[in-house]
């Protein structure tokens, strides 16, 4: 019994584990609902992030037992990213080059917000899996001064992933959605409520 | 004679193309251009500034191979079958992982495959080393205190087999919290919160 019990765990740890994996890419696209909840405000913004969250990558398993999991995250929260600034602000321009406050003076650019991922992780269970991204963002005004700073999540938490085609990669996309979501409504919300100095809409 | 013929040289040279000796005066020039980009999975374009020596054509937003739709979320309803929802996008194909580790392992270079089951549980990996967050401006990410209020609102909650949450909150330092109310007062009853907590719970 107990030679049986280790080469279970013998498998299970080493041999299996080697065998699975899977390598999740999310469509790195907003769904209708996105563009239900989220209306555009009459306000010019601009994005910024580092090639660090373009490329990020997790391989965060979830569990002991779980297979590896390779979560490309970075590839689809990006272009997530920026259809978020494109539909929540009426003139949106992101910045590649790395800001400077001529560049945001000369453009007219009143806010530039700054997105950085902070952690990601996974948690899978029998019944299904949870992923959760945080990021941080930071915003600035045209002279690079700190405007506001704040923090966001998105979760998605759902049952049977792995059991569907594509339930992975639309359970990761559904986690990045509501991060977007919340740095977007985040931003609009301080915008229109005036919180921010100088918060006029253009 | 001779310094109206200089004058008048150099009036006539800052009318030709590219040379911006008077524009600077007013707004310093950067060493930047401005171009239109097609998003990657949308096509919508967008205006994007971008450094002047750099490389127009090459986005810096990955594109994905094959045909891409919108994600419906109703995939992750476990009492909804797959057929149901069409999806089309990327997936995971065990198989080929299967095929992929089971030829490296033949070929005895399984080390990258072992290398991933034994990555740590909880590593979220920058696939590129960098200097980290732009700072420019003297404002790197730092987290303070959080001052914030939760909102929740639940969309469709006998609808929805599944939970999504999308929440943010304000990391501002209380002292910097304090600059912000005295330019610009927040309202105390509005849902101009410094936290936005959108919940869709399983039904």
């Amino acid at each position: 019994m107990k030679g049986f019990v280790s080469i279970l765990l013998v498998v299970s740890v080493t041999g299996c584990a080697t065998l699975f994996g899977w390598s999740i890419h999310a469509p790195g696209i907003l769904s209708e609902k996105f563009y239900q909840e989220v209306q555009p405000i009459p306000q010019r913004i601009a994005l910024y992030v580092n090639r660090d969250l373009l490329n990020y990558e997790s391989k965060d398993r979830g569990g002991k037992t779980a297979d590896p999991q390779t979560y490309f995250i970075g590839e689809a929260f990006g272009p997530m990213l920026v259809e978020a600034f494109q539909r929540g602000f009426e003139e949106f321009i992101f910045l590649e080059a790395e800001p400077t406050s001529e560049i945001l003076q000369q453009s007219g650019i009143p806010y530039l917000a700054v997105v950085q991922i902070k952690n990601f992780s996974n948690h899978v269970t029998w019944k299904g899996q949870t992923l959760q991204l945080v990021t941080q963002t930071v915003v600035l005004d045209s002279h690079l001064s700190e405007v506001d700073q704040f923090e966001s999540t998105g979760i998605s938490d759902a049952r049977k992933v792995f059991a569907k085609k594509g339930g992975p990669e639309v359970n990761l996309n559904a986690a990045l959605e509501n991060n977007a979501r919340a740095v977007v409504q985040y931003v609009q919300d301080s915008i229109l409520t005036g919180k921010w100095k100088g918060g006029a809409a253009t | 004679m001779k310094l109206f013929t200089l004058l008048l040289i150099f009036q006539w040279m800052s009318l030709l193309p590219g040379y911006d000796v008077l524009a600077s005066e007013v707004i310093p020039q950067t060493d930047t251009k401005v171009v239109i980009r097609k998003h990657p999975r949308t096509g919508e374009p967008y205006v994007c500034i971008i450094p002047s020596t750099g490389e127009v054509s090459r986005n810096p937003l990955p594109a994905l191979q094959g045909t891409v739709s919108r994600p419906d979320y109703r995939l992750l309803d476990p009492n909804v079958k797959a057929r149901e929802v069409p999806y089309q996008g990327p997936y995971s194909n065990r198989k080929r992982v299967y095929i992929l580790a089971a030829s490296l392992a033949t070929v005895g270079t399984v080390g990258g495959a072992v290398g991933l089951a034994a990555a740590p549980a909880a590593t979220g990996t920058a696939a590129s080393g960098g200097a980290g967050v732009f700072a420019a401006g003297g404002t790197a990410v730092v987290t303070g205190a959080a001052a914030a209020v939760h909102a929740q609102t639940k969309i469709n909650p006998e609808d929805e087999n599944y939970s999504h949450t999308a929440q943010a909150e304000s990391v501002r330092l209380p002292s910097e919290n304090v600059n912000v109310q005295k330019n610009a007062p927040l309202k105390e009853d509005s849902t101009s919160d410094s936290v936005i907590k959108v919940d869709s719970m399983e039904g």
